[in-house]
Order: C-alpha cells, then structure tokens, then sequence
C-alpha cells in the first residue's frame, strides 16, 4: 500500500482533509482546495458534475491522498443512493496515485482503535465512538461496529412527525404503487400506534416497501 | 423524544442480537463525538467514572432537555446534535457496558480515524520519531 500524505475522512455530515505533520500520528487540517466548505461525497457521488467537481477540486492538493468513505457512503451504497458504478467513476477521475476506498465498519473501528493507542496512556482501555451514522467500540480482538449514531435520533427530533415511510407501510387500505412523497406523512399522534419494530426501524421498512 | 429514545434502545439490542456482543468492561474511553457529549456534561478530563454515575449523569442531561421541551423551549440545531448524542449513548453504554465498566473522556480523544490510518501505514513501513519534513 502506497504511503499516503493526505487523508480524506469523507463522513455522512461531511468531508475533511488531514495531512499528517510528523510520524507519530500528528495531523493537521487542511482547507478544501477549491475554498468554501467540502461537499459531502455519498451526496454528490450519484451525480457527473459532483464527481468532476470533487475530482477537479483534489487536483488543486499538494499529493494525492487517500479517501475514506465512512458511514454516511455505506449507508448510501446499501440503500442504492450510491452504486459501484458511481465509486468507480469517480475513481476514474482522481488523480494519479489517489485511492478511493469505502471503510468497513472495523477497518474504521481499528484505524480509531489505533489513534486511540497513540494518546491514551492506558492500553488495555476499549474504546466507545460516535459518528453520524456509526458507532464503534470495543478494544483489539473485540471490536463492533454498530449502524446507527446520532442521525438515528436528530433525524427523528428534528422531524417529529416521522415519517412518510411508516405512513404507506401502515395504510394496507390504501395500496399505492407511488413511491412515497414529502406530503404523505404520518402525524406524531398517530406513531404511537404503529408495531414497534416499524417505529424502529423506519429505514429498513423503506427497503421493504 | 421518546421515539428517538426508542429508536435507539431497539437498534442497540438489535446491534446485541445480531452480533453477538459481549459486554465491555474495565476502562471504556471515549472519542471522537462522545467527546463533545463528554464536555457538555461537564466529564471532559475527569478521572474514571463508574458506569451507574456516567449512566446518570446522561439521564440528567436527558431530564434537562426534557424540562426544555416541557417549557416549549425550541431546540436549535447543536441541541438536537447533543440530544441525539446523549440518547445513542445511553441507549448503547446501557446495552454494552458491563456495570464494572468506568467511563473516561481525555480531550485527546477529539481523534480522526485517518490518525490510526496514518500510523498503520508507519507502522507497516517502519516508525521513526523524526518529523517527515
């Protein structure tokens, strides 16, 4: 694996760019290269101009970096946002020696775990993480990854009346081939009606309509 | 609020279930955004704490947002961000923590996963202490 200078922590809420000042684990922030705040890769990597956009941006960096993808793009990818084509394309117009890779949730957890074990004196201490979209903890032989983290909750605290989703699955009276829109939604009263399992897990009931 | 509250003990014990997790004992550290949950609830650099006080220390701040909403007092987005927080970890250090587990926050624990990433890379090319440049 190619050593890399410049790391890319392309998250659900947004991307970062670090570069590593010394060995050791040092970093540093760097801004994005095309000013203005980084846009979020799993929602512009569905779209041609978002991907020339991001691309063109990384040619303005010192060296290629690496760019991980978190949460925010496996959530994508698992819902069908984001495809591999997409990935791929988006690859095809990094510059040289870039790499473009999607974390898996322990690959993130192990890269945290070792952070974790530069600066904190204890090293039998686990660790708990929180992103956007995932969890991780644990410590070495016992790391877990956990597909929910903050956005579960805000997502849910910021829309109470959550959500569309729930409303088709439980309207069997009214059978609708329409994927859902932003109008039909399920008024908060009415959520405490619905089987547990939907109320938690309104994403996975989206895959099943 | 309870819906998220919900939300997030169901997805914990789905998380339990489905994987199989043990447990975590002995000193659980906290990083990257539990940071930020850590300095609001007034635990950032403190020593251990046992897991029934960091457990009620998050029921505190979620009794505090409680009252909040009670007042009709309007969230703002960074209190919906530490609400939610607060509930995933409750939901998770109440689903994963064995009750000997101690708590701990250092603010060095503000980490980027691209730090370990970083350092794997030395550590697979060789580590040096020296700057690179």
């Amino acid at each position: 694996m190619p050593t890399h200078e410049l790391a890319l922590d392309c998250g659900s809420g947004g991307t970062r760019i670090w570069r590593r000042t010394t060995r050791g684990g040092a970093i540093e922030r760097v801004a994005w290269p095309a000013g203005g705040k980084a846009p979020v890769l799993s929602a512009i990597l569905s779209s041609t101009d978002g991907r020339e956009a991001f691309a063109a941006a990384l040619r303005g960096l010192p060296s290629p970096p690496f760019i991980g993808a978190t949460a925010g793009m496996r959530h994508a990818m698992s819902t069908g946002v984001v495809t591999e084509d997409h990935v791929d394309a988006l690859r095809a117009l990094l510059p040289a020696g870039a790499v473009l890779a999607v974390l898996s949730p322990l690959d993130e957890a192990r890269h945290e775990l070792r952070a974790l074990r530069q600066c904190y004196p204890d090293q039998s201490a686990a660790m708990i993480s929180l992103g956007g979209k995932s969890m991780q903890l644990g410590r070495e032989g016992s790391l877990a990854s956990l597909p929910f983290a903050m956005h579960l909750g805000s997502d849910m605290l910021e829309e109470p009346g959550v959500c569309l989703y729930l409303y088709v699955y439980t309207s069997p009276a009214r059978p609708s081939r329409r994927p859902p829109c932003a109008g039909a939604r399920l008024p908060a009263a009415g959520e405490a009606a619905l089987p547990a399992p939907v109320r938690a897990h309104p994403r996975q009931v989206i895959d099943l309509y | 609020m309870d819906a998220a509250a919900h939300a997030y003990r169901a997805a914990a014990a789905t998380a339990v279930a489905e994987q199989g997790l043990a447990p975590l004992d002995g000193v659980v550290v906290g990083i990257t955004d539990v940071v930020d949950v850590a300095e609001a609830l007034g635990l950032l650099d403190a020593p251990p704490l046992p897991l029934v006080a960091f457990m009620a220390s998050l029921e505190n701040c979620v009794a505090q947002f409680r009252n909040r909403d009670r007042a009709r007092e309007g969230l703002g987005r960074r209190d919906v961000h530490l609400l939610a927080r607060v509930l995933a970890l409750r939901a998770v250090a109440g689903a994963l923590l064995a009750p000997s587990a101690r708590f701990v926050c250092p603010s060095a624990g503000r980490l980027s996963w691209t730090e370990g990433f970083f350092l794997s890379a030395e550590d697979e090319h060789g580590t040096a202490a020296a700057p690179i440049e």
